[in-house]
C-alpha cells in the first residue's frame, strides 16, 4: 500500500503537499470504508456473507442455506433466548 | 519518558475526577453545572478501566490471548461467530442498555442528585462492571455456557434451580414494571400514543421487506424505518389537534394497558422476523443514537442542575416512591450501577463472538461503563428541570392531587416552589394536555431530554417535537424489551412445561406456542393491571419489587462468580466479587423485610393492606368501591408474598453457597473447575 501511495505521489510531481493529501485521502477512505464494514457487521447487515465464508472453507458440509431461509433460522435461534436487557 | 509521560496524564485524569466528585459532593445553596457530573463520571470511569480492570485481568482472571476463544473453536458463522471487539463491544452495548439506566436514576433523583450519582459510579466501576466482566470470562472458558448452566455445574443444582427461578421472577416483573412506565407515558396522550401505534406497521413493513424483498438487508430497512418513524413523530401532532383523531388516540390507563397485554401475546405469537426483530432493528438505531445525542446536548448546553443535593425525602416520605436512601437509592438504581440481568447476556450471546479472552475486559467491564454514564446522563436530565415541575410530574394524585392548584399548593409546602400555571405552560409547550401525575420517569426524563435537545437545535419551536421523539424512543425501546422477554418467557415455560408434558416443550407446536405465551402475558399483565389501578402509581410497589429481583439475580451472578474464583485458588482476591455481593444481599434483604413489614402503609405491603381494610371496617370506604379495594388488598398481599419468596431465594442459595465454599475451605471437597481444556489459538497476533 505505501508503494502504491509513493507511486502516487511521484506521479503528481513529488509535490509534498500532494503526497499529504494522497496519504490523508487513502487514510480517509480506509477509514470510513472500516466504519462501514463495522456498521454492516454491528447491525446483522453482513451475516449472511460471513456464514457463507465460513460454508465456502467447510469442503464436504452440508450445502449452505438460502438467504431467506438463513435469515429466518438466525432470528428464530438469537430470540430465543436473553437479547435485550433492562 | 514514555513513562513519566504516562503518570503524569493519569495523575492529572485522577485530580481532575477526585475535584470533581469534591465538587459535585460538597457543593451546596447554589447550582452546579452539569459539566461538573461528566467529568466526575468520565474521569472516574477512565481510572478504573485503566487500573481496576487491569488488575483484574492480569491478576485475578489471568487472560490469556493465546488460547482460543469459543467463537474460534466452533466458528460456524451462526451462533459462534469471531467479531471485531468494537463491534462486539457495540453488540454487548445495544443488548445491556434498557430502560433501567434512564427510568431507575430519574425516579432515584427525588433523594437530590447526589445519593443516586455517587451510586451510579461506585456501584457500577466496583460491582456491576466486576459482574459483568467476570461472568463473561467464566462463560468464555466454559463454551459459552449460561449462568443458570454455569451455576448447576459451579455451586450445586439449587445454585441451578434458584438461577432459572430468579430469571422468571425477574422477567414477569421488570416486563410489567416496564409496560406501567409506557402506559403513564401514554395516557391521555394522543400524540405519543399515536406515534407508538404507528411503530407496529412501520416493524410490519420492515419485517416483510427484510423477509422477502431485500433479505436481511437491515441497514436499508432500519433507514426507511426511520424515516417513517421520524414522519409519524411530526404526523402526531395533526393527530392530535384533530379533535375526531384525537379522541381515538385517547385513552385511560386500563385501556393501554389491555393494548399492551395484546401487544405483548402478539409479538410473541406472532412469527420473529415479522414483528419483533424488526422492531429491535429499529429500537436499537434509534436508541444508540439518541443516547449519543443525549451526550452531546448536554455538553454543548451544559444545563444547570436544579435539583439539590440531597431532598428532604431521604427520610423516607418521599412521593415518587416510599422509602430512605438506604436501601432504596440502591434497589431503585439497579441497571446503572449493578444489574443482574446483565450476567444473562454476559453468559449468553457475548461469550461466543469474542475473538480474544483479553477483549472481554473492554467489552465486560467497559460496556457497563458506558451504561453507567447513561444512567448518570439520566440524572442529569431529571435534575435539570425545576425540581417542583420534577415532582409534579413524577407524583401520584393521591400524593399531590390531580389538579395544577392542588400540585402547586402540595410542592410549594415542601420547599420546591411551583406556580399552577407552570405545569400548564409546560404542557402546552410540549403538545400535551397535563403532565401531572405521569409517575414512571419516562415523561419527567423526556421533559429534561426536550429541554436539552431544543437548546441545541430549534429552540422552543421544536420542543413539542423533541419531548414526543423522546417519549417515542423510550416507549419504542421498552416495547422491544417487553416483546424480546415474553418470547423468552414463553420459551421458559415451555421448557419447564415440557419436563411434565412433551409436546408443550416444542417451541414449534402452536397450541403449546398459544398457551405458553398466554401464561407469560398473563402473569407480568396481571401485575400490570394492578399497577394501573393503584392509587399510589403503581411504580411505587413494582419498582422496587422489579430491583430486588434484579439484585437477586446480581446475587446469584456473583455467588457464581465467587465460587470459581475459589476453585481458580484466588484467596486473597475473593473481596472482588465477595464485597460487591455482601452489599447486595443486605441491601436487598433490607428493602425485601421494609417493603412487607415495615409499619408505614406507603411503605410496607401489609400496612398498606391492613390499613385499607380497617378503613372497609369503620365504614370510611364508600360501598361502590369496596370490591375495588379488596382487589387492592389482595394485590398488596400479593405482592408481599412474592417480595418474601424473592428474599428466602436469596437466603436458600446464601446457605447452599456457604455449604459449598466450606467443603472448599476446609478441603471436604476437591475444587474441580468445570472449564473446557485449553486449546491453543491458530490466529496469529494481528486477526
Amino acid at each position: 500500500m505505501r508503494c502504491a501511495e509513493e507511486k502516487l505521489a511521484n506521479m503528481q510531481g513529488n509535490a509534498s503537499s500532494h503526497f499529504v493529501f494522497r496519504i490523508s485521502a487513502v487514510a480517509i477512505s480506509r477509514l470510513a470504508r472500516a466504519a462501514w464494514q463495522s456498521l454492516r457487521e454491528w447491525s446483522g447487515d453482513a451475516a449472511y456473507d460471513r456464514y457463507l465464508l465460513i460454508a465456502a472453507a467447510r469442503p464436504g458440509a452440508a450445502p449452505p442455506l438460502p438467504p431467506a431461509e438463513f435469515y429466518v433460522e438466525q432470528l428464530n435461534r438469537r430470540y430465543s433466548k436473553p437479547t435485550r436487557c433492562c | 519518558m514514555k513513562r513519566l509521560l504516562s503518570i503524569v496524564l493519569w495523575s492529572a485524569i485522577s485530580l481532575a475526577g477526585a475535584a470533581a466528585l469534591g465538587a459535585i459532593a460538597l457543593h451546596r445553596g447554589e447550582r452546579i453545572n452539569a459539566t461538573w457530573f461528566v467529568l466526575a463520571a468520565g474521569c472516574c470511569y477512565l481510572v478504573a478501566f485503566r487500573f481496576y480492570s487491569a488488575f483484574i485481568a492480569a491478576r485475578i482472571l489471568a487472560l490469556d490471548d493465546s488460547r482460543a476463544t469459543p467463537a474460534e473453536r466452533f466458528d460456524d458463522g451462526r451462533d459462534f461467530v469471531p467479531t471485531n471487539k468494537w463491534v462486539l463491544l457495540g453488540h454487548h452495548f445495544a443488548a445491556i442498555a434498557g430502560p433501567g439506566p434512564l427510568v431507575g436514576p430519574t425516579l432515584a433523583a427525588q433523594f437530590g442528585y447526589l445519593p443516586g450519582t455517587l451510586w451510579l459510579i461506585a456501584g457500577s466501576v466496583l460491582g456491576g462492571c466486576v459482574q459483568d466482566f467476570v461472568i463473561l470470562f467464566c462463560s468464555i472458558r466454559r463454551d459459552g455456557k449460561s449462568l443458570g448452566q454455569m451455576a448447576r455445574e459451579e455451586v450445586g443444582r439449587w445454585g441451578g434451580f434458584l438461577a432459572q427461578l430468579a430469571i422468571l421472577a425477574i422477567m414477569v416483573i421488570l416486563l410489567a414494571v416496564i409496560a406501567l412506565v409506557v402506559v403513564n407515558a401514554l395516557k391521555a396522550s394522543p400524540w405519543a400514543t399515536f406515534t407508538l401505534a404507528m411503530t407496529i406497521p412501520i416493524a410490519l413493513l420492515m419485517g416483510v421487506y427484510l423477509r422477502y424483498w431485500r433479505v436481511g438487508r437491515v441497514l436499508e430497512a432500519s433507514l426507511l424505518g426511520f424515516a417513517l418513524v421520524l414522519f409519524v413523530v411530526v404526523a402526531g401532532q395533526w393527530v392530535a389537534d384533530s379533535p375526531s383523531w384525537a379522541r381515538v388516540f385517547t385513552l385511560g390507563g386500563t385501556t393501554l394497558a389491555g393494548a399492551i397485554i395484546v401487544y405483548g401475546f402478539a409479538a410473541s405469537a406472532l412469527p420473529v422476523w415479522l414483528l419483533l426483530a424488526p422492531r429491535d432493528y429499529l429500537s436499537a438505531f434509534i436508541k444508540v443514537g439518541a443516547i449519543l445525542a443525549l451526550a452531546g446536548g448536554i455538553l454543548l448546553v451544559r444545563p444547570d442542575v436544579q435539583m439539590p443535593a440531597l431532598t428532604r425525602f431521604i427520610d423516607g416520605s418521599g412521593p415518587v416512591f416510599a422509602g430512605k436512601i438506604f436501601p432504596f437509592c440502591f434497589i431503585t438504581i439497579a441497571c446503572g450501577a449493578v444489574s443482574g440481568f446483565h450476567s444473562l447476556v454476559s453468559s449468553g450471546t457475548t461469550p461466543k463472538m469474542i475473538l480474544r479472552e483479553g477483549h472481554a475486559r473492554l467489552i465486560g467491564y467497559g460496556a457497563m461503563l458506558m451504561e453507567s454514564f447513561v444512567g448518570v446522563m439520566a440524572m442529569v436530565a431529571a435534575c435539570s428541570m425545576p425540581p417542583g415541575v420534577y415532582f409534579a410530574i413524577n407524583s401520584p394524585a393521591a400524593i399531590v392531587g390531580s389538579t395544577a392548584e392542588a400540585a402547586s399548593v402540595t410542592i410549594t409546602s415542601w420547599g420546591f416552589p411551583l406556580l399552577p400555571g407552570t405545569m400548564h405552560d409546560l404542557a402546552r409547550s410540549v403538545g400535551e394536555q397535563t403532565l401531572l401525575n405521569r409517575a414512571g420517569g419516562a415523561p419527567s426524563l423526556a421533559v429534561g431530554m426536550a429541554q436539552i435537545f431544543s437548546n441545541t437545535i430549534g429552540g422552543p419551536r421544536l420542543m413539542s417535537i423533541w419531548y414526543h421523539f423522546a417519549i417515542m424512543f423510550e416507549a419504542l425501546f421498552i416495547l422491544t424489551v417487553l416483546d424480546a422477554g415474553t418470547r423468552v418467557g414463553r420459551f421458559m415455560i415451555q421448557d419447564l412445561g415440557g419436563h411434565f408434558w412433551k409436546p408443550f416443550g416444542r417451541t414449534g407446536w402452536m397450541p403449546g406456542i398459544l398457551l405458553s405465551s398466554g401464561l407469560i402475558v398473563g402473569l407480568w399483565g396481571y401485575f400490570l393491571y394492578q399497577g394501573v389501578l393503584d392509587p399510589l402509581g403503581g411504580i411505587n410497589s413494582l419498582w422496587p419489587l422489579f430491583g430486588i429481583a434484579n439484585q437477586l439475580l446480581a446475587a446469584v451472578a456473583l455467588v457464581v462468580a465467587t465460587t470459581i474464583l475459589m476453585k481458580m485458588g484466588r484467596w486473597r482476591w475473593l473481596w472482588v466479587t465477595l464485597a460487591p455481593m455482601a452489599v447486595l444481599v443486605t441491601v436487598t434483604m433490607t428493602a425485601a423485610w421494609q417493603k412487607i413489614f415495615s409499619a408505614d402503609p406507603r411503605l410496607g405491603f401489609l400496612s398498606y393492606a391492613s390499613s385499607l381494610a380497617a378503613q372497609i371496617a369503620s365504614g370510611a370506604i364508600p360501598f361502590a368501591k369496596i370490591a375495588q379495594t379488596q382487589r387492592l388488598i389482595f394485590n398488596q398481599r400479593l405482592d408481599a408474598a412474592v417480595t418474601a419468596v424473592l428474599a428466602l431465594m436469596i437466603l436458600a442459595l446464601l446457605a447452599d453457597a456457604l455449604r459449598h465454599w466450606y467443603a472448599l475451605i476446609v478441603h471436604r471437597r476437591e475444587p474441580v473447575l468445570h472449564e473446557s481444556p485449553y486449546v491453543a489459538t491458530q490466529w496469529a497476533e494481528g486477526d
